[in-house]
């Protein structure tokens, strides 16, 4: 971990490999440190282990649905900022996730540079 | 604090319930008026036979009358020539309510209606009342059965709608995640410098949602075509080993899904050990293949990557069974029929599990394996003790062997 002394650490929680993976591979080009999780569950575990800059999190997955995982994390007190990513897009989801305590919204299928752009933003918001 | 409703209130809640409401006030209606027209004709029946015991009790007393004022003649006993449905008996025989005593010159005589003519007319009146009670009451279940069914058909309607639009939206999540993965993967390739080393693994996880993709729209339309019942399965003889092994190296599955080796023992004593070997059944390939597919991407998506299923192949009299097993998270046992049902999937009930699938899938097989003449079932020993599958085929007798 001695290496990404300086890298904002963001965390991935998405449940589809080839999304993940992606999402990985253009935040680590972009000079973040990036740590990923498969289900809600393993967000849960990891989120103790370190501080994040950020986290995205995906909404359908198997096991915790990650708007469960959202609540559970902001009960525990833990306000790392949030941003859904998600194919879910109807207004309803929305306004849930933004009253669970989620940061920013993100559909599926995304632009690549925009999410780099929205996560870019975020972290710089939240240094501030 | 009792809410008041307010007329708006109401109104909007009429507005609402419109259907119901114009279709229910229909039904009572028409229940009402048909059985507004059967006390009417109850009724008339009754009238219709009080106005002829009226006129025959009215005939007894003018003749009675005119025979008792005539000292002249005396009346004869028996049937009364002027009016045959009346007779002339003595005094002491059996008293009857029409009865009139033929005073003041005849007192021993007595002039009433035929006791088989009053009888024959409360008899009609009997079965005319049946008529009218039989007739309404089959009317009234008539309009009852027809109500009952256009509700079901409306209930139903409705039903499918809601279904299409739960359909619509699981299936517009199962086409943008694959689409995500390969749009991003394509962005990538584009926008960074990769090595061969770091494009190869991508490619293949990339190519399996671009097959992912395949298999959501072969269900969706294989699952239109079996709603429509226009599909028609092409059997052929299907060597069940030889599919299975070429079906599994095709589709270069991780090491979790093997194929069981044959029972050494047979469950059927009258097959020999060669022929089970090797044995022939009577099916669709592309059928088959769908089956397949499906069972095992179910396995896989509830029970995760790390899920091992157990293929076998068993014999049982004239059919033959593959048995898929599988150490998933299983289902409760009294889902075993529900899972089959169209828009149906496991795990509806489990938050995270929300939108995943269409639904269609083992709707879609059970459909294939009946065309096919075989079944398909399923059984679990509870939640966490893995699925089974079981798909029946038809033997085809071997020719060549």
């Amino acid at each position: 971990m001695g290496l990404s002394l300086n890298k904002p650490c963001l965390l991935v929680v998405e449940d589809e490999e080839l999304i993940r993976t992606m999402i990985k591979l253009n935040l680590e080009k972009a000079g973040y440190h990036v740590t990923t999780a498969e289900t809600g569950e393993k967000l849960l575990e990891v989120i103790h282990q370190r501080h994040y800059d950020l986290i995205l999190l995906d909404i359908m997955m198997p096991g915790i649905s990650g708007e469960e995982a959202l609540a559970e994390i902001r009960k525990q007190g833990i306000q790392t900022p949030v941003i859904m990513v998600t194919a879910k897009t109807d207004t309803k989801t929305k306004v849930n996730t933004f009253d669970l305590g989620a940061d920013d919204y993100i559909a599926k299928p995304f632009d690549m540079k925009e999410l780099l752009a929205r996560v870019k933003a975020m972290i710089r918001r939240s240094k501030n | 604090m009792k809410k008041i409703l307010t007329f708006h209130e109401v109104f909007l809640w009429c507005k609402r319930q419109m259907y119901h409401l114009v279709f229910v006030s229909a039904l009572a209606a028409l229940t009402v008026l048909v059985t507004w027209w059967a006390i009417f004709l109850y009724q008339s029946v009754d009238l219709t036979y009080d106005t002829m015991i009226d006129g025959i009790r009215n005939s007894t007393r003018s003749y009675g009358m005119f025979l008792g004022h005539n000292p002249e003649v005396k009346p004869k006993l028996g049937t009364f020539a002027e009016d045959q449905r009346l007779e002339i008996v003595h005094k002491h025989s059996k008293p009857s309510v029409h009865s009139l005593s033929l005073l003041p010159y005849w007192q021993g005589m007595w002039l009433k209606p035929k006791d088989d003519v009053v009888t024959q007319i409360q008899e009609k009146r009997k079965r005319r009342h049946v008529m009218v009670v039989g007739e309404s009451s089959f009317l009234l279940l008539l309009i009852l059965v027809s109500g009952a069914m256009i509700y079901r058909m409306y209930w139903l309607e409705k039903r499918t709608t809601q279904e299409l639009h739960e359909l619509w939206s699981r299936v517009s999540h199962e086409i943008k995640t694959p689409i995500t993965g390969v749009k991003a993967f394509l962005e990538t390739l584009q926008a960074q410098d990769l090595s061969r080393d770091e494009v190869e693994p991508l490619l293949k996880l990339a190519l399996k949602q671009v097959e992912r993709q395949q298999q959501l729209t072969e269900n969706m339309l294989v699952g239109q075509k079996l709603k429509r019942r226009a599909s028609g399965v092409k059997l052929q003889p299907i060597h069940l080993n030889t599919f299975i092994q070429t079906y599994l190296e095709s589709h270069s599955f991780p090491d979790s899904i093997s194929l069981t080796p044959l029972d050494p023992t047979p469950s059927d004593p009258t097959q020999s050990g060669p022929s089970r070997r090797n044995i022939t059944v009577s099916a669709d390939p592309e059928a088959l293949r769908i089956i397949f597919d499906n069972i095992i991407e179910n396995a896989r998506k509830y029970g995760g990557p790390e899920v091992k299923v157990q293929i076998g192949v068993e014999i049982s009299g004239r059919k033959t069974a593959v048995v898929f097993q599988d150490n998933g998270p299983g289902f409760e046992p009294e889902m075993a029929e529900a899972i089959f049902k169209a828009y149906k999937r496991l795990g509806d009930e489990l938050p995270g599990r929300q939108h995943k699938g269409t639904g269609m899938g083992l709707y879609i097989c059970r459909r294939l394996a009946k065309q096919m003449g075989g079944q398909l079932n399923a059984w679990s020993e509870g939640k966490g003790k893995g699925a089974g599958f079981v798909l029946t085929l038809k033997h085809k007798p071997l020719r060549e062997e």
